[in-house]
């Protein structure tokens, strides 16, 4: 997020697109419902799904998956061409205006309706009106952004519409994605990416090369980036890769195309996988280690707003086994690499020293004060939100983005479109809330959700068992018969191993960041003769 | 005094409280107590209890909770007459309700039980009559519910309105006859409740409880310590309860965090997993097709055997690692440069995108 | 069961704010046939509002009037309050346990009828009296319950009243020529149907000269001037609760209080049936003087009759151009709108009457802030009585000085004064402000009905005080009661003779408290509860010489802690009732003490199934 949750109640209109924030971000999705029900604050949603917010806002515009950019094109088409966008803030703060408006000017309300499958024009113009004018204006996204082929283009189309109608850089405005999981901010500032160090510093950069060579008392770091964790999996099925090291993921759940998936751990000639229980995946280690779970060991994670956190123990570690860190640094001694860490804030010291955005944490700061990075040093405060009098890389950079389809659109044989996502109840691959009691009595399994139109059409009714496939594979699932669909559009949440949503879903990747459009594939639903 | 602050006397003591503060507020501020029961700070005023009355100018008796501070009021907070009023309040309550500590949840937890300790209140041995209310203990996995317990304070109503902002609850009936429903009269396991527990965490009685989530603990019995939930990336600090054997009992929203106190159903009650019988207890490793039991350093060895094999005959880049962002910053940063200054490699990344 | 395009309909006619609740459940209970407004209904309702179910169930439980189970297509309710109780509740209850063999709670077996017992209906004037559907009927004897419920069965319910002719404004006064007319005067002269009747009897006359001759603040300080004192019950004086209207450019509001739900009152509902357009140039008035566009009028639910008459007086006034915009080419705007009641004494309470007209359950909030400053959706809003409001285009018109002429110096003007009970005339009369209980029983009673002696007046309403013989000269103003330890509350007098028992009519005051007790604070919801019971238990004689006491000191603690005045009521009438007859509560606490009236209440309303 590029601003601050308490900054909600600071925010006069909200714009939640791709995010279901009730569900999945619930504790802002109440604050944001307060301050829509409770204050009369503005909210336009725009979601393929009808969602709980939906109910609230003063508009509701229910697209087709996969077409967020055309409708950010038009909601600047439209501002452009009532004249309501931040003529000074563009003027003193972008660049590349011209381009960007050139780019939308073909994006009328009209042809945007039709790539995004509403039946009321006016409705965009309505929505950009009210995002105009009341501001500061918070834009929140979630994956219902970023996990398509186009997911680098819809981020930017984000930052495209908060630039010129001035919300960067100001409280209570923003581009604000909501991290999906409690350290994956943490995880990306820490440079557990494939081309970037410790706070994004560059990799295939000789400086960082020698920055981190020395601060690691390390030779030949590589200035080559690495795979991505889809390319890995292709790398791996092409011989390319031989050994994997996984820590804490489930990659057989949790990436696209699970056939795919399989046949690359098979693959490999050694899978080392680090977890807390035998996940999906562990079932094809070679060796398994039994890692802490969160309760029980210290440390700390970044949370969606850029805030550090410590993280205690609560409870006693279970068995035999180990902390996380020393697991690795038992690696790394028994390679040669004599790492001497004693508790976890060793290494946060550590991280201190190679990544400027946290130097000015410690533990007792954070145990203190709320403190968000960029913090250079201990005596800054740390930063509420980013961009405040000027962008990070200078003037901010507008940029005309054109819509694209996905990878796959619907066609005779499978003419539904499918769409993934998560449920209140429960997290990504169930690894931990499928393991705990209540939610799993909450929701025990998994449903395809079709809209009463289609499971008409469809002959099926609630509760019915059946057969949705795609051109990756098929799984047999329950129908729940919903509103919150779009009519020709089905939703499968991806938590249920025993219809696993990613046995169907596409690993088509944005060219970009090679993320997966798990947002969108086409497949068919299939009653079962009994 | 200027700057908005206002001078006033609490129990003959000259106390300094900003404009617009109620008098409970100023109290508060100043180290004084006035019970409550009705009144939480997260949520609107409601006045409804009348166990915060005080005395002002030595005449008008108001509830401090509701009344602002004035330039110059004498307030006292605790004389004869107050007493009186707030054991007559506690009697009320106890003939109202079937307020026995012994069966309660509650137990040791619970500001009614605390009051009336307070002030000594003793069973009246009257012979009101008492409404029998509902005892809903089944129908929801999160929550419990037992009206004969319900002080009718209205803060599981505020909660859900105000916190959550999902109105399950309302007051239904009216007088003596007024209690909670659901959504419209629907068990709280069919209503739209969400099983945020909040209104729990904030019910000052056992009326609200939560379905027990490990083996039990009373109130006095447990631990508490603070930490970040592990789910999604709100990052809700959550105050954790251990009992005696160390098991978890329960979540309650901390204040501190970003959640302001304020936690869903997963972070409510998403925990167990810590200590469900499926968690691993050793290293395994695969012999024979079959992933057996093994030591740390047989595990360690053979990993650290195996990387510098591919790292020597594959080149490092035939290692590839996936990070993990249910991790810790710390765990992240050592993958990360185990990869990087140990194999060789940049091969590192993990699921943000996914 | 209604259709969801009905229930949208309903909504779209009223408009989709919660405000407009009262209003679209009025019209879903009568759409139902069977008076419900059933769950499936308050789903779709909470759907198509896009409101909280829970709002809707809590709002529809609140109030009495609406009931979620199916009632009946008539739906019968026999009032049990002080008066009717006293002139015969029990004796209707009897009747129709005989002739339509239902019992309160029950339905015939025909379906036609359904019978429920409820507090005032605001006609104690022809006590006993009772509503079917929004008809009501009074002077209930064996004969007339048979002609009505005959003449029911072969009709068709409908949304108007069709009140019986012993209720009408004009046939309630008591007309002896001894009366002090203001507020009565147009009464029967007026006709409240039509504007120019008024105009022509010099109506609308008091704004015209305000809007002409003042400015707001001139208004303010007329209605200062002249002493008026609010008319409800709690004597505050009008012009000074208008002055403490926050100023500024917000709406602001002024609202009618018209929920006349003190039983034995029924003055207002007189005012608003005989001379609705009083009450409107009043609020018209007073919305010029504290800068307000927007007037309410929240009037009782079973008050159908006003409510009509009122509806139809404003769509003549807008007509006129006495309502809307730029009256009289003053540049003042001012609209008029009727919001209802649902059945629940305690909205007479002013925040708890705001609370109501937001769709919210009635309960009364806290003050500060007082409705002045946050009344009405949180905006300032200014709530007066139906009398006060018609005494204010007098006031502008003739002078604060010619006002004052009448009544002690501090409680100006003519006060309307509710006569019920066992007088051989009972009604309404317009007296100068402190005219005393032997004025009003002799000269406007004629005396004690058929020659029985005096027990005692309960004057004020059920939260008012007991008059003994002691005090029958005691003039009967809003000070010297308040000196003597009564109160005038809002001008009910109801004459009990010596069959009544103390004990017994004191258990229906205890019963009526119960009933209207909000339960939001603890002392009022668990106080009036066990002062209940220890009545009942005087009435059962199973209680103890010790429980006056008990029943003291928890109406003390009620008035000193409860939150509005219906909790801090109680101790009045116990106080004073025991005053006189604590004799004959002590008698009630010996087991073999005969007490048939005490017998007969607890037969009749403590019997049986839920007792």
């Amino acid at each position: 997020m590029t601003n601050s949750i308490r900054e909600i109640p600071v925010s006069e209109a909200f714009l939640i697109i791709g995010s279901n924030t009730t569900e999945n971000h619930p504790v802002i999705g109440s604050m944001i419902k307060n301050e829509v029900i409770r204050k009369g604050k503005k909210l336009v949603v725009v979601d393929p799904r009808e969602i709980e917010l939906a109910k609230y806002a003063d508009v509701y515009l229910q697209i087709k998956p996969g077409t967020n950019i055309a409708i950010l094109n038009g909601f600047m088409h439209v501002i452009l061409r009532d004249g309501l966008e931040a003529k000074e803030y563009i003027k003193t703060r972008c660049e590349g205006f011209d381009e960007l408006a050139a780019t939308v000017k073909k994006y009328t309300p009209e042809y945007v309706a039709e790539i995004c499958g509403l039946d009321d024009p006016e409705k965009i113009v309505e929505a950009a009106h009210l995002l105009a004018k009341t501001s500061p204006m918070a834009l929140y996204y979630c994956m219902g952004i970023t996990q398509f082929r186009s997911g680098v283009n819809g981020v930017k189309s984000c930052a495209n519409l908060q630039m010129i109608l001035g919300n960067l850089g100001v409280a209570g405005g923003g581009v604000n994605p909501l991290r999906g999981q409690n350290n994956v901010q943490g995880a990306c500032d820490m440079g557990a990416l494939n081309a970037v160090y410790p706070a994004y510093q560059k990799v295939p950069d000789e400086a960082m090369k020698e920055k981190f060579e020395k601060a690691w008392n390390a030779t030949g770091l590589s200035l080559k980036p690495g795979f991505t964790i889809v390319e890995s999996l292709n790398a791996a099925i092409a011989g390319d890769v031989k050994a994997l090291y996984v820590f804490g993921e489930n990659p057989v759940m949790s990436d696209p195309n699970q056939h795919h998936v399989i046949e690359a751990l098979e693959a490999l000639d050694f899978l080392v996988v680090q977890d807390i229980v035998l996940t999906e995946t562990a079932k094809y280690a070679d060796v398994v280690l039994p890692g802490f779970s969160f309760l029980e060991k210290e440390g700390c994670v970044s949370n969606t707003e850029r805030r550090v956190q410590k993280m205690n123990r609560v409870v006693a570690p279970v068995g035999d086994n180990r902390e996380d860190w020393w697991i690795i640094m038992q690696l790394a001694n028994r390679m040669g690499h004599p790492w001497k860490y004693e508790k976890a804030e060793d290494i946060f010291e550590e991280i201190r020293q190679v990544t400027p955005s946290y130097a000015g944490i410690t533990y007792e700061r954070m145990e203190k004060e709320l403190i968000q990075w960029p913090c250079p040093t201990e005596e800054h405060p740390g930063t509420q939100y980013l961009h405040k009098d000027k962008f990070s890389r200078g003037l901010g950079l507008l940029s005309g983005i054109e819509y694209t389809a996905p990878a796959e659109e619907v066609d005779p044989e499978y003419p539904i479109i499918l769409t993934t996502g998560r449920l209140l109840e429960h997290f990504h691959t169930g690894t931990m809330s499928r393991n705990s009691r209540i939610l799993d009595a909450i929701v025990p399994e998994g449903y395809i959700e079709v809209n009463p139109n289609d499971a008409q059409n469809l002959n099926v009714v609630d509760g019915e068992l059946v057969a949705v496939s795609t051109r990756r594979g098929s799984i047999r699932i329950k129908v729940k018969v919903s509103r919150r669909p779009k009519d020709n559009v089905v939703f499968i949440p991806f938590h249920f191993y025993e219809a696993c949503a990613n046995k169907l879903t596409i690993d088509a990747l944005d060219p970009g960041c090679k993320i997966p459009e798990f947002k969108v594939c086409a497949c068919k639903v299939e009653k079962i003769a009994v | 005094m200027g700057n908005g602050n206002i001078t006033l006397t609490i129990n003959g003591e000259e106390v300094t409280a900003q404009k617009g503060q109620t008098i409970l507020e100023a109290a508060r501020g100043n180290g004084i107590f006035i019970p409550t029961l009705c009144y939480h700070q997260k949520i609107s005023k409601t006045g409804a209890c009348r166990i915060c009355v005080v005395k002002i100018n030595d005449r008008m008796i108001k509830t401090s909770c509701t009344e602002p501070v004035t330039e110059g009021m004498k307030v006292e907070t605790e004389d004869e007459e107050i007493v009186e009023i707030r054991k007559g309040i506690l009697e009320l309550l106890l003939a109202e309700g079937d307020h026995n500590c012994l069966y309660c949840d509650a137990n040791g937890d619970c500001e009614l039980q605390s009051l009336c300790y307070r002030y000594g209140i003793e069973p009246s041995g009257s012979d009101f009559p008492k409404n029998t209310r509902e005892i809903d203990y089944d129908s929801s996995y999160g929550l419990k519910r037992n009206e004969n317990r319900c002080i009718l304070c209205g803060r599981c109503v505020k909660a859900c309105a105000e916190i959550q902002v999902k109105n399950v609850w309302s007051f239904a009936g009216r007088g003596s006859h007024a209690h909670l429903t659901s959504d419209i009269s629907e068990k709280i396991g069919d209503s739209s409740c969400v099983a945020c527990g909040t209104c729990v965490q904030m019910c000052p009685t056992g009326a609200l409880s939560f379905q027990q989530v490990l083996g039990k603990g009373q109130a006095w019995e447990l631990t508490k310590s603070s930490s970040i939930c592990i789910y999604c990336g709100v990052g809700c600090k959550i105050d954790f309860y251990t009992n005696r054997e160390g098991q978890l009992v329960k979540a309650l929203g901390c204040d501190d965090g970003p959640n302001n106190g304020h936690l869903c159903v997963k972070g409510r009650f998403g925990f167990d997993f810590v200590q469900s019988d499926k968690r691993l207890k050793k290293p395994l490793i695969r012999k024979n097709g079959n992933l057996e039991e093994a030591s740390w350093d047989e595990a360690l060895d053979l990993v650290v055997s195996k990387f510098s094999g591919y790292k020597e005959k594959n080149g490092p880049d035939s290692i590839m690692s996936f990070s993990s962002a249910k991790c810790t910053n710390e765990e992240n940063y050592l993958l990360q440069k185990f990869m990087r200054a140990v194999i060789g490699t940049n091969n590192v990344d993990h699921c943000a995108r996914l | 069961m209604i259709l969801v395009n009905d229930i949208q309909n309903v909504v779209d006619k009223w408009g989709n704010d919660s405000e407009n609740l009262m209003l679209i459940m009025r019209e879903l209970e009568t759409k139902s046939g069977k008076n419900q407004v059933d769950k499936d209904t308050l789903q779709t309702l909470a759907a198509v509002m896009n409101i909280p179910e829970s709002t809707v169930s809590g709002f529809v439980d609140f109030y009495t009037m609406f009931k979620k189970h199916p009632r009946a297509k008539f739906l019968i309710r026999v009032s049990k309050s002080g008066p009717d109780h006293i002139m015969g509740a029990r004796d209707v209850f009897d009747f129709i346990e005989e002739y339509l063999g239902i019992k309160p709670g029950e339905t015939t077996a025909d379906g036609v009828f359904h019978l429920e017992a409820c507090e005032c209906l605001g006609v104690s004037s022809v006590a006993p009296a009772m509503m079917i559907n929004y008809d009501i009927h009074g002077n209930l004897n064996r004969e007339s319950l048979k002609k009505i419920f005959d003449a029911y069965r072969k009709k068709e319910p409908s949304f108007k009243s069709d009140c019986g002719p012993e209720t009408y404004a004009d046939a309630c006064i008591i007309d002896n020529g001894k009366q002090t007319k203001r507020l009565l005067a147009a009464i029967g002269t007026v006709k409240a149907e039509s504007i120019d009747s008024y105009v022509q009897n010099g109506g609308y006359a008091g704004l015209k000269k305000t809007l002409k001759e003042c400015k707001p603040e001139d208004v303010i300080t007329v209605v200062k001037d002249s002493g008026l004192r609010g008319r409800g019950g709690a004597g505050f004086p009008a012009g000074m609760k208008w002055s403490f209207v926050t100023k500024g450019d917000m709406q602001k509001y002024v609202i009618c209080n018209a929920d006349e739900g003190e039983p034995g009152t029924f003055k207002d509902r007189i005012l608003m049936e005989g001379n609705p357009h009083a009450v409107i140039e009043g609020m018209a008035i007073c919305g010029y003087a504290i800068d307000a566009s927007i007037g309410y009028i929240y009037v009782r639910g079973e008050f159908r009759k006003s409510i009509e008459l009122l509806q139809n007086a404003i769509d003549q006034a807008r007509a006129k151009g006495m309502l809307g915009r730029n009256i009289l080419g003053s540049g003042f705007d001012f609209d008029l709108f009727i919001k209802e009641g649902g059945g629940a004494y305690v909205c007479g309470e002013e925040t708890s009457l705001i609370n109501s007209m937001e769709g919210e359950r009635g309960y009364p909030r806290f003050k500060p802030p007082f409705p002045g400053g946050a009344g009405f959706k949180n905006l300032p809003s200014n709530v007066n009585n139906v009398e006060t409001f018609a005494s204010v285009p007098m006031i502008m018109e003739r002078g604060a000085d010619w006002y004052k002429e009448i009544g002690p110096t501090n409680c100006s003007g003519t006060k309307l004064y509710c006569l019920s009970g066992k007088m051989k005339n009972t009604g309404l009369i317009e007296m100068p402000m402190g005219t005393t209980l032997r004025e009003i029983i002799n000269d406007f009673g004629g005396g004690m009905k058929g020659g029985k002696k005096f027990k005692f007046a309960h004057v004020g309403g059920s939260a008012g005080g007991i008059l003994g013989e002691d005090l029958m000269d005691l003039p009967l103003d809003i000070d010297q009661t308040t000196k003597a330890g009564v109160t005038l509350g809002s001008g009910v007098v109801l004459v009990a003779d010596e069959d009544t028992c103390a004990v017994d009519y004191l258990l229906q005051i205890m019963s009526f408290f119960e009933h209207e007790s909000c339960g939001q604070c603890v002392p009022c919801r668990v106080g009036t509860s066990q002062l209940h019971h220890i009545l009942k238990k005087f009435a059962n004689r199973t209680a103890k010489k010790e429980d006056l006491d008990v029943l003291i000191k928890k109406a003390t603690l009620m008035q000193k802690a409860s939150l509005c005045a219906l909790g801090q009521s109680p101790i009045l009438p116990i106080r004073t009732m025991l005053k006189y007859f604590k004799d004959e509560f002590i008698r009630h606490c010996d087991p073999g003490y005969s007490c048939p009236e005490c017998d007969r209440s607890l037969k009749r309303y403590y019997s049986g199934a839920g007792h």
